[in-house]
C-alpha cells in the first residue's frame, strides 16, 4: 500500500525521486542506492512514480497508515 | 550548549515555497531585496499548492467586480473584510496574466486564453482550470531564472527569532536540515511565513508534509490570530472508504450528483440554490447526517459526464483519474462512495495570522501569505479558487512589503544566545523514551475526528477535547532519528493549532462557516459578526471579540437576524 517497489532492474540511482518526495519516504544509502527508508509515510502521490525517468516506481492508491473516518 | 555555526542572512526570509511563498520570493527579488526562499522538502514538489486540484478565480478585464465582490460578501456570510476583497479582485486580474506569462497552462476556451466555469458556490464569479503541479513547475522555473533568490530545500522551519531592543520584532528563524538534523539560523529584518496550512499525516490526501508549523510559530511568537474557530477542513476526498484525493471542486463544477442510499439527491434540501455545488462545510454535515442517520453510503455520480469532460480531468486532475483506474473505479459507469476527510487543524481557507492590506501581521518585521495567513476575502468560505487566487495576491503584496522593510532594516548583531537557545528547544522534544510520534498522532486523530466531535460539537465535548489535549501535549515522545524528529515538531504544531481551534469555537456561540455547535444551531447576525483574535503573551492567551466594520462596507445583510445552520443535527 503506498510505495511498494522500486525496480532495481530498472532504478539507475539519479535520485531524482529522493528529491521528489514531500513525505521524506525515500533516501539514498551509504551504498549509493535508492530505497524506501519510511514507507508507513508515504501518502500515495505519486510524484515519485511520476518523475521517475525508467518507471522504476510502483504505487497503490491505498494508504498505508490507519484510516480515521468521521462517522 | 552546541553553537549554530550555519547561519543564513539576507534581506527577505520567505519561509514556505508553495504558491503564496513563490511569489513573494519574485516579488521581493524583482524590487532588488536578497531572498532566501526556505522549503521543507522541494519547491514544485511540496505543500498543498502542488496538488491544488485545478481550480483559482479568475476575473479578468470587462467583469462586474463590484457584483463578484456582493457574491463573495454574501456567500462568505458578512465576515470578509471588504477592502481586501476589493484590493484582491483588482489585483487577481494581473496575478491571472502574470501566471499566463509564466508559461503556468490554463484550460482554454477557443481562442481566448481562459476556460472560465462555474464551481463550489459561484454564480456571478468564475474560476479558470489548470493542473497544480504544472503551475508550480512554472513557478519554481521563474523564482530559479531570478539572481538574488537563494533557494534552502529539506529544511524545516521550527521557529521565529524575535528581537526585543526598542519594540519586539522579528529578525528571522531558526530551522534544521531535514535529513542530516544540522540546525541553520536565518536572518533577515522581513520575514513572510508562507508556511500553508496544517494537515500533517492526517492521510489528507497528497498534503501530507503540512505542519501547521506557520501558525503555530507566529503564534508563540506573539503575532495576533484570528477566525481560529473554523480552522478545520471538511473536503470530500475519500472514496470507496480507502482511497484519498482531492478533486471534488471540478466534478462539482461539472455537474457531479450526489445520492444517498434512496437514490436521492439530498442535497436539493439543504441547499436548494447551489445544490451539489455548495460549500464543503454544508456537504460534509450533509453527508454524516444522510448516513447517521441510516441512508448512507453517500455516492458521487458522474454517469452523464461526457467523454470529453473526462478528457478534461486528465488533464486537469489526472491524479484522481489514476486513483480510480488504479482502483478499478470506473465512474463513468459506476457512482463512486464517497466520504468527508475532516481535518482538525485544517485551515484551507480563512484563518490564522492576521494581516493588514500589505500583508503585515502584528508583529513588526513578521509578514504572512497564503494558507497561513487568516485570509479574510472569504469570510467565513466564499466560493472556490480563492485560496489560490489568495496565494497569488498576497504572496505579491508579502513580497512588495518585505522588500521595501528588508532593504531599509537591518537584525543588528547576531543573536547567538537565542538562536542557540531556540535550537536546544526544539531539540528538547527528543527523548529517549516514550512514544512515538506516529502513535500519538493516531491518538490525536482518533480523539478529534469522530463526528460528534469534528463536525456537531457542543460546549461539553469541545472543553473534553481540550482537556485531552493537554495530555497528548504531555506525552514524552521516542525519538530515533531526524526524520522522526520533524514528525515529533509537527505533531507539536499540530496540538496547538487545534488548541486554538476548540478554545476560539467555545467563545462564538453560534454556528457559521466550518464550525456548527449543536448547543447554538444557527447562524446568529444580530451578536456574532465578529472576529475572533488570539494572541499568546507571558502572560497567557490574550482574546479580542472585533466588530466587523459593515457599516462602512459597501455589502451588508439586509437585516441582522438569526438563520438555522443548513444542516442541522443532535448526538445528545
Amino acid at each position: 500500500m503506498g510505495i511498494q517497489a522500486i525496480d532495481d532492474d530498472k532504478c539507475t540511482c539519479c535520485e531524482i525521486c529522493v528529491d521528489s518526495c514531500p513525505m521524506d519516504v525515500i533516501r539514498t544509502g551509504d551504498d549509493g542506492k535508492v530505497h524506501i527508508a519510511y514507507p508507513g509515510d508515504c501518502d500515495c502521490c505519486y510524484l515519485c512514480a511520476e518523475d521517475c525517468p525508467t518507471g522504476a516506481i510502483t504505487v497503490s492508491p491505498q494508504q498505508t497508515k490507519a484510516s480515521v473516518l468521521c462517522y | 550548549m552546541e553553537k549554530t555555526d550555519r547561519v543564513v542572512e539576507s534581506d527577505v526570509l520567505v519561509i514556505g515555497g508553495g504558491l503564496a511563498g513563490c511569489w513573494a520570493a519574485l516579488r521581493a527579488a524583482e524590487l532588488g531585496a536578497r531572498v532566501t526562499l526556505v522549503d521543507k522538502a522541494q519547491v514544485s514538489r511540496s505543500g498543498a499548492s502542488v496538488f491544488a486540484a485545478g481550480v483559482i478565480l479568475a476575473p479578468e478585464e470587462g467583469d462586474d467586480l463590484d457584483a463578484w465582490l456582493r457574491e463573495i460578501v454574501e456567500n462568505g456570510e458578512y465576515l470578509n473584510d471588504q477592502d481586501w476583497v476589493k484590493v484582491f479582485l483588482e489585483d487577481q486580474v494581473k496575478r491571472i496574466k502574470d501566471l499566463i506569462a509564466f508559461g503556468v497552462p490554463f484550460e482554454k476556451e477557443g481562442d481566448a486564453n481562459l476556460g472560465r466555469i462555474l464551481g463550489r458556490g459561484h454564480q456571478v464569479t468564475r474560476i479558470a482550470m489548470f493542473h497544480g503541479k504544472k503551475m508550480m513547475e512554472a513557478m519554481r522555473k521563474k523564482v530559479g531564472s531570478i539572481k538574488n533568490v537563494t533557494l534552502v530545500e529539506r529544511t524545516v522551519i521550527t521557529d521565529l527569532l524575535v528581537k526585543s531592543d526598542h519594540e519586539k520584532r522579528v529578525i528571522g528563524a531558526i530551522g534544521f536540515q531535514a535529513r542530516s538534523g544540522e540546525p541553520v539560523a536565518f536572518l533577515s529584518p522581513a520575514v513572510v511565513l508562507a508556511a500553508g496550512f496544517a494537515t500533517p499525516r492526517f492521510g489528507a490526501g497528497m498534503v501530507d508534509n503540512l505542519g501547521g508549523g506557520g501558525i503555530a510559530m507566529a503564534s508563540r511568537a506573539g503575532a495576533k490570530l484570528t477566525n481560529l474557530e473554523f480552522c478545520m477542513n471538511s473536503n470530500i476526498t475519500i472514496w470507496e472508504r480507502k482511497y484519498i484525493c482531492s478533486g471534488i471542486n471540478m466534478l462539482q463544477g461539472a455537474g457531479a450528483k450526489f445520492l444517498n442510499s434512496k437514490g436521492q439527491r439530498f442535497m436539493l434540501q439543504y441547499d436548494p440554490v447551489l445544490i451539489e455545488r455548495a460549500s464543503l462545510s454544508t456537504l460534509a454535515r450533509a453527508f454524516a447526517k444522510e448516513s447517521l442517520e441510516g441512508r448512507g453510503p453517500i455516492q458521487v455520480d458522474m454517469r452523464h459526464f461526457s467523454r470529453e469532460t473526462f478528457e478534461r480531468f486528465e488533464r486537469v486532475i489526472p491524479k484522481l483519474m489514476r486513483v480510480f483506474k488504479d482502483g478499478g473505479i470506473d465512474p463513468g459507469k459506476v457512482p463512486v462512495e464517497c466520504t468527508p476527510n475532516v481535518r482538525v487543524p485544517g485551515n484551507v481557507d480563512c484563518r490564522g495570522i492576521r494581516v493588514d492590506l500589505n500583508c503585515r501581521s502584528s508583529l513588526p518585521g513578521l509578514l504572512a501569505a497564503g494558507a497561513c495567513s487568516c485570509n479574510l476575502v472569504h469570510g467565513t468560505y466564499s466560493v472556490g479558487g480563492v485560496n489560490l487566487a489568495y496565494c497569488c495576491v498576497s504572496g505579491y503584496r508579502a513580497g512588495e512589503e518585505a522588500a521595501r522593510i528588508g532593504r531599509a532594516g537591518t537584525v543588528g548583531t547576531i543573536p547567538r544566545k537565542e538562536i542557540d537557545q531556540k535550537v536546544s528547544l526544539a531539540r528538547a522534544v527528543m527523548q529517549r523514551e516514550g512514544e512515538t510520534p506516529d502513535d500519538v498522532m493516531l491518538a490525536y486523530r482518533r480523539l478529534v475526528l469522530p463526528a460528534e466531535y469534528s463536525l456537531f460539537p457542543n460546549e461539553t465535548r469541545m472543553q473534553f477535547i481540550l482537556n485531552k489535549l493537554e495530555e497528548l501535549d504531555g506525552i514524552k515522545l521516542r525519538v530515533n532519528d531526524t526524520h522522526e524528529f520533524v514528525k515529533a515538531l509537527e505533531l507539536k504544531d499540530v496540538i496547538l493549532c487545534a488548541k486554538l481551534k476548540f478554545q476560539a469555537s467555545l467563545i462564538r456561540k453560534e454556528s457559521r462557516g466550518d464550525l456548527y455547535r449543536e448547543d447554538f444551531p444557527f447562524r446568529d447576525d444580530i451578536s456574532w459578526l465578529k472576529w475572533i483574535n488570539i494572541q499568546h503573551t507571558d502572560e497567557g492567551d490574550v482574546v479580542d471579540v472585533e466588530e466587523v466594520p459593515l457599516d462602512r462596507y459597501p455589502v451588508q445583510p439586509a437585516e441582522r437576524r438569526q438563520i438555522p445552520y443548513p444542516v442541522q443535527f443532535h448526538f445528545s
